[in-house]
């Protein structure tokens, strides 16, 4: 391959890498949720994606195929990994085919997921930014907000079961 | 356990609070219950969409704000692109610190390189008390913009204050809801600090300051506000730019940006914003802003709001490590 033919590889690699990169990375942390779990596995991935770029078909759907190496990095990081607790082999398996077959609810977090979280009181949505967007430990959350850790882990569950409820709340009225 | 149960265990599962036998547990029940596979999954989606940089954008920012005020002045090029753009460049900005790291696994050593850029009176010690340049300076190096000043504090050292939301242009009704300081990079000069010849490295340009909000007299009318840290990338002089300023952003060739929210008595710790250094570019045109988050046409006091210690760095990562190994 001419430097030319490698730099327009590269360059056609990383744009579709960076189209794909946030999918990949949301889909792995359906199944592996820590965040550095999850960033680690699909960095594994991009890795793996680019030794293998000569024998990708641009006739295919790159995420599609990224997806494959992505599957197989989540199980080689969970092989190695044991610092938390993780779902079993089989459970991930038939949550991945779920997630390619009925791809709904992700498709809708994209069309409601700033609507609902603009129904979320201030508070709330100070501590979902903190916990998420600035990365603070819910220890670090419990010394600045005076609660219990625990307290901190029970509202950060309870605000995202709420934007669960929200969204679906907003599927049906696209539905009705 | 009844579904609510499993709903609880489920959240708690996202937040890695489960024990083995739990997980196990769940797990278990994930594959039998068609029901409770579609509750994970979903929840799980919204944890990951959380977890999306992009998306926290929306978190952390109300980017309707800016975009809605700039377009009014919109000229012919369209101003729509704005969000995507910066969109873009986070993602671009979160790949390359992951191809980075992949990087360093895929050879066995790390082998970014970090080299720090000047930025004329980043720490504003070397200025002199008192007001800095109204509108915008095109001069490499100079801070200007709207209503800033530099204060001495008691013991002997100078930051930035944000005296009140201007319009850095002047234009009529052209909004007032944050106060913005400027500084022109030339990165066509500083090129040779970074290995700019080095093909197989890709750089990064990181922005960071601190940011502090002591208690005013407008705490109470504005409990929260915005402290910005932006870099634009452009292949274009410093005159042009600000003479087309905002219009010129439709220009831009990327940017990076970080907003945090701060109350009255809190301090920010340093805080950053990246993005690709793309080698076309020429200039970066780095900028600090204190706002009030909404749209208003006149002025409004900041109270006191100050930032200090602003640096720049550029760290360069090997493009694609596979390509060496190779």
């Amino acid at each position: 391959m001419s430097l030319t033919d490698q730099n327009d590889a590269h360059e056609r690699f990383t744009r579709l890498l960076l189209e794909s990169e946030p999918v990949m990375l949301r889909s792995t942390l359906v199944l592996v949720p820590n965040r550095a779990d999850a960033r680690e596995i699909v960095q594994e991935t991009a890795v793996a994606l680019w030794r293998q770029f000569d024998s990708y078909d641009p006739e295919r759907p790159f995420l599609h195929w990224a997806m494959g190496f992505a599957r197989i990095e989540t199980r080689r990081f969970l092989a190695r990994q044991q610092r938390r607790a993780q779902l079993t082999e089989k459970a991930m398996e038939v949550l991945q085919e779920e997630m390619e077959q009925d791809p709904g609810f992700g498709a809708a977090i994209e069309r409601h997921l700033t609507t609902c979280l603009g129904k979320l009181p201030d508070n709330q949505r100070r501590l979902i930014r903190s916990y998420y967007h600035d990365g603070r430990s819910p220890q670090w959350l419990s010394e600045q907000e005076g609660r219990t850790i625990e307290a901190i882990y029970k509202a950060i569950q309870r605000i995202r079961a709420d934007l669960q409820t929200c969204i679906e709340s907003q599927m049906r009225k696209e539905l009705a | 356990m009844d579904t609510m149960d499993w709903d609880s265990l489920i959240q708690k599962h996202l937040d890695g609070q489960t024990n083995a036998e739990e997980a196990e547990a769940l797990s278990s029940r994930i594959v039998a219950d068609a029901g409770i596979r579609a509750r994970y999954l979903q929840a799980g989606q919204v944890h990951g969409a959380l977890a999306d940089e992009v998306l926290a954008l929306d978190l952390g920012d109300d980017p309707k704000v800016g975009v809605a005020s700039m377009e009014k002045n919109k000229p012919i090029r369209s101003f729509a692109c704005w969000p995507q753009q910066l969109a873009a460049a986070i993602v671009a900005g979160a790949f390359v610190g992951l191809l980075g790291i992949g990087v360093a696994w895929a050879i066995g050593k790390p082998r970014a390189e970090v080299s720090s850029l000047n930025v004329a009176h980043g720490t504003f010690d070397s200025l002199l008390p008192g007001p800095i340049v109204r509108g915008f300076s095109s001069r490499f190096g100079e801070w200007s913009g709207d209503p800033v000043e530099v204060v001495e504090e008691s013991d002997g050292n100078r930051r930035l204050r944000f005296m009140e939301t201007g319009n850095v242009k002047g234009v009529p009704k052209g909004g007032a809801s944050a106060c913005n300081a400027f500084q022109f990079i030339d990165l066509a000069a500083l090129r040779h600090q970074w290995h700019a010849s080095d093909s197989d490295a890709r750089q990064t340009l990181e922005l960071s300051a601190t940011f502090e909000r002591k208690p005013s007299s407008i705490d109470e009318a504005f409990p929260k506000l915005r402290a910005t840290l932006r870099i634009y990338l452009f292949e274009a002089a410093p005159e042009t730019i600000a003479e087309g300023w905002p219009h010129v952003l439709a220009d831009v060739i990327t940017v990076g940006k970080k907003v945090v929210r701060l109350e009255p008595g809190e301090t920010s710790g340093e805080i950053s914003a990246v993005c690709l250094l793309e080698p076309e570019s020429t200039v970066a045109l780095i900028t600090l802003g204190a706002g009030v988050g909404m749209e208003s046409n006149t002025p409004i006091a900041l109270g006191n709001y100050y930032a200090d210690d602003v640096e720049l760095t550029v760290t360069s990562s090997p493009k694609l490590p596979v390509r060496i190994v190779k």
